[in-house]
């Protein structure tokens, strides 16, 4: 339950930096519950498509810079 | 910048033959290795890769406990300050305390950000958006997140100087915008950050029309006072602490105060406010004002007073936590039932050494204490 | 191939739930969008403030902590 008080506590924080609280999100899966991880990652690429990017994101960034977005 | 450069040999030579700097210095006691004279002898001696590559240039307080008694002088702040951004473009970086949750908000708040941060204010006063005070909040509201672990409100502190600064007939602007200070970005080595949340910091406060800007947080003070002047120009307005405005005004604002059962009460100067600005006066002169209330002095006050133990959120060790629990001994054996701190930092890291210690003296900001010393009608 | 305004998701995902969920997902051949990267945790209790932040500062568009 440590997690959850983080989780909300960063929440918090967002909220003071005006980073829209529902891109961080938490979601217990089992490990039998593959489709629930598939459907999570649907459900939250579609919400993130609404919201738009990371408002806060430079191209100084580069640790999301993935090799294939590379050769692209 | 560096103080080294303008050193004359007779400077020098005395330097070699002394060694006040390390028996004064705080961290050295528990750092065998740690000790400034020895880092500034690398230097002056060609052999500063040493330094730069070493975990000692992060271990220093920047207390200026050394400097404050340095025979010749030497700035020892300015002189690590000045060396920290080299060691960090080497790659020698220090290892941040709380996970980097701090430095990592100032790093946002780089970014175009949309804060909302105000939203303890309309609790808790009458504040305005353009006006000629600014209360310059600093890092409570995100304080007031991070170390809820350890049963501390640090908002309290901004919601009491809101109160005593509405008692005087004072509205502040108090703004969204503001950001970190960029103090813990300086001390860090990271002047692209501190010189980016400084420019947008000056932008928040011209677009208030303020011509003074009061502080209760010794860094955000010193911050300004001394280091903004110096990285991004002359300030177009003034910067006054809280004690200094407090002590200044209140006396004529018909403000009053009642007795309390906690009434011995012991201050710790913080190295910022002290040493680093020389305020030692105003938060004593407010104390003394309240009535039935006696301050008794530790043995190590004014420009000895001793560090709490870490500073710029990092390196955060065995040797932080030695001096945080002789500090609060010291405390304990004034007597007092109160120990008063004017610095968040020192409030939060007194308090949680004392979270594991049998100490029971109680640790109060002093704006919490004055706004709970108000009159009520 | 992760397109340019895909979302970029930082999931920080415990070994023994989330981890095998995905893997799982993996395995039975479930289609999910492919902007999101894992971080394996031992427990979830590992995540903090810092962590989260971070992923912000260096320009996740979305964090998905899951146990």
């Amino acid at each position: 339950m440590r997690c959850k008080k983080v989780i909300e506590e960063t929440r918090e924080i967002l909220r003071l930096l005006g980073i829209d609280e529902r891109r961080l999100r938490l979601k217990w899966i089992s490990a039998s519950e593959g489709m629930v991880f598939a459907e999570e990652i649907h459900d939250f690429v579609q919400q993130l498509q609404t919201l738009g990017l990371n408002p806060l994101k430079t191209d100084a960034d580069p640790i999301l810079d993935l090799p294939e977005k590379k050769s692209s | 910048m560096d103080p080294l450069k303008h050193l004359t040999q007779k400077q020098i030579d005395y330097c070699m033959e002394c060694g006040l700097c390390t028996g004064s210095c705080p961290v050295s006691r528990e750092l065998s290795n740690f000790s400034p004279r020895q880092m500034i002898k690398q230097v002056l001696l060609d052999l500063e890769s040493d330094l730069m590559n070493g975990r000692e240039i992060w271990a220093c307080l920047s207390c200026a406990a050394c400097s404050e008694r340095c025979p010749v002088e030497i700035d020892f702040p300015e002189f690590i300050s000045a060396r920290r951004q080299q060691a960090r473009d080497a790659g020698n970086v220090p290892q941040e305390s709380h996970h980097g949750v701090l430095q990592t908000i100032a790093g946002l708040q780089t970014r175009e950000v949309n804060q909302q941060r105000t939203y303890w204010a309309r609790e808790a006063g009458v504040f305005a958006d353009t006006g000629d005070v600014f209360y310059f909040v600093g890092c409570l509201p995100f304080f007031d997140v991070t170390f809820r672990y350890l049963n501390l409100s640090p908002l309290d502190t901004a919601r009491s100087v809101l109160t005593l600064l509405n008692k005087m007939g004072v509205e502040p602007v108090i703004s969204d915008h503001e950001r970190c200070c960029g103090h813990d970005a300086l001390w860090c080595g990271d002047h692209s950050t501190f010189r980016r949340l400084a420019e947008l910091n000056l932008e928040v406060i011209r677009s208030s029309g303020a011509k003074t800007v009061v502080f209760s947080c010794p860094e955000g003070y010193v911050t300004f006072k001394k280091y903004y002047p110096q990285h991004v120009g002359e300030l177009p307005f003034e910067v006054l602490h809280m004690t200094e405005f407090l002590s200044r005004e209140l006396p004529n604002a018909g403000v009053s105060f009642q007795s309390s059962s906690n009434r011995t009460v012991t201050y710790h100067d913080p190295c910022r406010l002290g040493r680093l600005a020389g305020v030692y006066d105003p938060p004593r002169q407010l104390l003394e004002s309240l009535p039935d209330t006696v301050l008794v002095e530790m043995e190590r006050n004014r420009q000895y007073a001793l560090c709490c133990g870490t500073s710029a959120w990092m390196e955060c060790s065995s040797c932080s936590k030695a001096i945080q629990v002789e500090r609060i001994e010291e405390a304990g054996q004034t007597g007092a039932q109160t120990l008063i701190t004017a610095c968040p930092k020192c409030q939060i890291h007194l308090s949680c050494a004392r979270s594991a210690m049998d100490s029971d003296i109680e640790i109060i900001d002093l704006y919490a204490y004055l706004a709970m010393r108000l009159t009520t009608e | 191939m992760a397109s340019d305004d895909q979302p970029q998701i930082l999931a920080f995902v415990c070994n023994w739930c989330a981890y095998a969920g995905a893997d799982l997902a993996g395995v039975s051949r479930i289609q999910y969008p492919t902007g999101v990267r894992l971080i394996r945790l031992m427990c979830t209790g590992r995540v903090n403030h810092g962590f989260l932040l971070k992923a912000f500062l260096k320009g996740a568009d979305g964090l998905l902590v899951s146990g």
